[in-house]
C-alpha cells in the first residue's frame, strides 16, 4: 500500500469532481483571453 | 469590445463558398471556437491587405436570410448588429454570393445592405456561372447594388488579391437601400422584386434552358425509384466503409493503449495512483479516442457528400420520410451522424431553423444505435442465438436492432412534435440543390480535422473526469480482497448495484449485471469488461476470445434455485435496455449545452431510462410466456 499514491489519487478524484460540478453549473473560470476565443491570453 | 484591428465579417448562403474564401484569405492563420454562451462555431483569422494593413475576418454561419429563427441565423444577425457580448461590430461585411445562383443569393446581400454598413460583394464561382451560360456584368451589378463587386473563384484562389484591394482604406461608403422604404409587411416581396430586376440586367441567363450535367444526374439521383436505390446503396457503402476501415486504426489505438498501460504498470509500484492512471485515465481516454477513427471517417464522408453536392439531394429525398415524423429533411443529417456517435449528431442539429424541431431531433438522436453499443451487441446477439457467431441470423438480428431504435425514434419524434405544438413562425424547408462538383479535398480535410479536434476537446475533458469518478466509485471503500469481483461488490458502485438489484430483477437479471449496467454509464462498451470481471472470466489475448469465454460463462450461469439465468427473454430484455437507455453521460452533457437547458437533458435521461426499463420489462415478461 502506497500512501502517497492514495493521496495523489484522492486529489485527482476531487479535481475531477470539481471539474464536473463546474461544467454542470456552468461556472466559468477566470477570464484570461481578450474575449475573442483566440487564445491570445490578452485581457 | 474595442479593438485596434478592423474587423470584417464574411456573410453568405450555405454553399456560397464562404469557408473556401475564408481559408483562402487567412491560410493557416485562423482560430476556431464558439460564440459566447452558445455552441455555434466561431471561426476567425487575420490577414494583410496588399497595402500592409492587418484585418481580422470572422466567418459567419451560412444562412439564407437574417430573419430566420435558427441559432445560426440568430448569431449571424447579432454579430452584424454588434449585439454579441465581447464581439466587436464588424467594420465591413463581405457578402459572398454564388454567381451561378444570384436570384437566391442576392436576397441575403440586400438584407445585409439594409443594415447600413459598408459592404463588398464577393461574386464567387464565376467559372460555374460562365459554364451555365450566364452573362455576368459585375460593373452593372455594382452599380445596381451601390457597393463594390469583386468577381472571384475562391477554390482556385483567383480574385483573392483583387478582393483584398477592395478592402483598402477608406472602406466603401454605406450604400443606400431604396427598396427598404415602404410598408414593412411587404418588404420581402420588394426585396425579391429588386433581386429579379438586378439579375435581369447584371446576370442574364441564356434564353433556352440548357441541360447541365447536374440536371442529367439529378434526373436519376432524384428519381422516385433509382434515386432511393442510389441513396440506400450510398449509405450502406458509407456504413460499411466506416466500420471496416476504422477497425485498423482502432486496433492501433487499442494496442497503444495496452502498451501505455503495460509501461505504467511496470514502472510504478502497485497502488491507487497506478490504478487510477491505468484504469481511470488511460482506459478512460482510450474509451473516447478509440472511436476517433470512426468519427473522422464519418465526417470525411459527410464532407465528401456535402462538398460534391449530394448531401442536399439526400436531405431532399428524406424530407418526405422525416415529414411523417414531424421533422424536416434537415433532421436527416444529425440523425444519420448519430449512428456513429450521438455527440456529433446532436452538434449537427444547429442548422435546423425551428427551435422545436431542433429540440425534438436532439431528444431522439441517441436512439440511433451508436458504435459504442456494438461491443455489447456483439456479445449478446450470439448468446441469443445459442452461441452462433456470424451468418444470416446474426445479420438479421443486428438489422432488427438498428431498425427498432430508428423506428422508435421517429414515432417518439412525431408524438413529441405534436406535444410541443406548431412553431410560432411558420418554417419552410428551403433547400438549395447546388451543382455537382468534384470534392474540394482541402475543404474536406480541414472539415475532418476541425470536427475531430472539436470532438476530442468537447468529449475528452468531461468523459475523462467522469471516468475518474467512476473509477473512484469502483475502488472505494476498499475491501482488502485481491479478488476484483469482491472489491467491486464492496465498493460504492457495488453497493449502489445492490440497491438497484430490485430494479433489474424484474428484467430477469441479477445484481452483478445491474452493477455492470451502472458502470456502462461512462461509456456503454465498459459493460463488457465489467461483466468479464463480475462473472470471473479470464481475459483472452483478443477481444473475440474474451467475448467467447464470457458468452460461455453467461450461458452456464444459474439462479440459486438452479434455473438458467441468461434465458432468451432475459438476453432480449438486456438488448432492448441497451437499445433504448441513454447510458452516455458525455451525450447528456452535450445535449445540455446544445439545448441550453440541463432540465431538457435531465428529462431526456430520465425518460429514456424509464422507457428502456419498461420496454425491457415488457419484453422479458411477454417473452417468458412464449419462450
Amino acid at each position: 500500500m502506497n500512501d502517497w499514491q492514495t493521496w495523489a489519487a484522492v486529489a485527482a478524484v476531487i479535481l475531477a469532481a470539481l471539474y464536473v460540478a463546474a461544467k454542470a453549473t456552468g461556472k466559468k473560470g477566470k477570464k484570461t483571453s481578450c474575449g475573442h476565443d483566440c487564445g491570445c491570453g490578452k485581457k | 469590445m474595442p479593438s485596434d484591428i478592423e474587423t470584417i465579417a464574411l456573410a453568405g448562403n450555405p454553399n456560397a463558398g464562404k469557408t473556401t474564401l475564408f481559408n483562402a484569405l487567412t491560410g493557416a492563420n485562423q482560430q476556431v471556437g464558439n460564440y459566447a454562451g452558445v455552441t455555434v462555431e466561431r471561426k476567425s483569422g487575420e490577414f494583410f491587405t496588399p497595402h500592409g494593413r492587418k484585418l481580422r475576418v470572422t466567418d459567419l454561419p451560412g444562412c439564407y436570410s437574417l430573419e430566420g429563427g435558427s441559432p445560426d441565423q440568430q448569431i449571424a444577425r447579432k454579430v452584424l448588429l454588434g449585439e454579441i457580448d465581447g464581439e466587436a461590430k464588424p467594420d465591413l461585411v463581405v457578402c459572398v454570393v454564388d454567381a451561378s445562383n444570384l436570384e437566391r443569393h442576392l436576397v441575403l446581400a440586400l438584407e445585409v445592405i439594409e443594415l447600413g454598413m459598408p459592404v463588398v460583394v464577393a461574386l464567387n464561382m464565376v467559372d460555374v456561372a460562365e459554364q451555365a451560360g450566364i452573362r455576368l456584368d459585375p460593373a452593372k451589378l455594382s452599380e445596381e447594388l451601390g457597393v463594390p463587386v469583386v468577381p472571384l473563384q475562391a477554390n482556385a484562389a483567383k480574385g483573392i488579391v483583387e478582393l483584398k484591394q477592395a478592402l483598402r482604406h477608406p472602406f466603401p461608403a454605406v450604400p443606400d437601400a431604396p427598396w427598404k422604404h415602404g410598408p414593412a409587411e411587404v418588404l420581402a416581396d420588394r426585396r425579391r422584386g429588386r433581386v429579379y430586376q438586378i439579375c435581369e440586367v447584371a446576370a442574364r441567363r441564356p434564353d433556352g434552358h440548357t441541360s447541365t450535367l447536374s440536371d442529367k444526374l439529378d434526373r436519376w439521383l432524384l428519381h422516385w425509384l433509382v434515386g432511393w436505390v442510389a441513396f440506400i446503396g450510398m449509405m450502406l457503402l458509407v456504413f460499411w466503409s466506416i466500420f471496416s476501415f476504422a477497425a485498423i486504426p482502432m486496433g492501433w489505438i487499442e494496442s497503444l493503449q495496452g502498451l501505455l498501460a503495460e509501461k505504467v504498470t511496470a514502472s510504478m509500484p502497485e497502488g491507487d495512483l497506478r490504478g487510477l492512471l491505468v484504469d481511470g485515465i488511460i482506459g478512460g481516454v482510450g474509451s473516447v479516442v478509440v472511436f476517433l477513427p470512426q468519427i473522422l471517417l464519418l465526417f470525411f464522408f459527410i464532407g465528401l457528400l456535402e462538398s460534391s453536392g449530394y448531401m442536399a439531394r439526400a436531405a431532399f429525398l428524406m424530407d418526405g420520410v422525416m415529414g411523417k415524423a414531424g421533422l424536416s429533411g434537415k433532421a436527416f443529417l444529425p440523425l444519420f451522424s448519430s449512428y456513429a456517435c450521438a455527440i456529433p449528431g446532436v452538434m449537427a442539429t444547429r442548422t435546423i431553423d425551428s427551435a422545436k424541431e431542433r429540440l425534438v431531433t436532439i431528444f431522439v438522436a441517441p436512439w440511433m444505435s451508436c458504435s459504442a453499443r456494438l461491443p455489447v451487441y456483439l456479445v449478446l446477439v450470439p448468446l441469443l442465438l445459442g452461441g452462433q457467431v456470424g451468418g444470416f441470423q446474426q445479420a438479421a438480428v443486428f438489422l432488427g436492432i438498428y431498425a427498432l431504435g430508428t423506428a422508435t425514434a421517429l414515432v417518439v419524434a412525431r408524438l413529441l412534435r405534436g406535444k410541443l405544438g406548431p412553431d410560432e413562425v411558420k418554417q419552410h424547408f428551403m433547400l438549395e440543390l447546388p451543382p455537382y462538383r468534384a470534392p474540394q479535398w482541402s475543404y474536406v480535410f480541414r472539415h475532418v480535422a476541425g470536427r475531430g479536434w472539436s470532438f476530442l476537446q468537447k468529449a475528452g475533458g468531461l468523459i475523462l473526469a467522469i471516468n475518474i469518478l467512476l473509477w473512484a466509485a469502483q475502488t472505494y471503500p476498499k475491501s482488502g480482497s485481491e479478488d476484483p469481483a469482491e472489491q467491486l461488490a464492496h465498493s460504492a458502485m457495488g453497493r449502489v448495484g445492490k440497491v438497484v438489484e430490485p430494479l433489474v430483477e424484474p428484467l430477469g437479471l441479477d445484481g452483478r449485471t445491474g452493477t455492470a449496467i451502472l458502470t456502462s454509464f461512462a461509456a456503454r462498451e465498459v459493460f463488457v469488461s465489467s461483466m468479464t470481471q463480475l462473472f470471473h472470466v479470464t481475459e483472452g489475448e483478443t477481444d473475440e476470445e474474451t467475448w467467447t469465454a464470457l458468452r460461455k460463462q453467461l450461458a452456464a450461469e444459474t439462479w440459486p434455485d438452479g434455473r438458467p439465468m441468461f434465458t432468451i427473454p432475459a438476453v432480449m430484455a438486456l438488448l432492448v435496455f441497451f437499445i433504448y437507455a441513454l447510458q452516455c453521460l458525455p451525450t447528456t452533457a452535450v445535449v445540455a449545452r446544445e439545448s441550453g437547458s440541463w432540465k431538457w437533458a435531465a428529462g431526456q435521461f430520465v425518460f429514456m431510462s424509464a422507457f428502456a426499463w419498461l420496454a425491457a420489462f415488457a419484453v422479458y415478461r411477454i417473452g417468458s410466456i412464449f419462450l
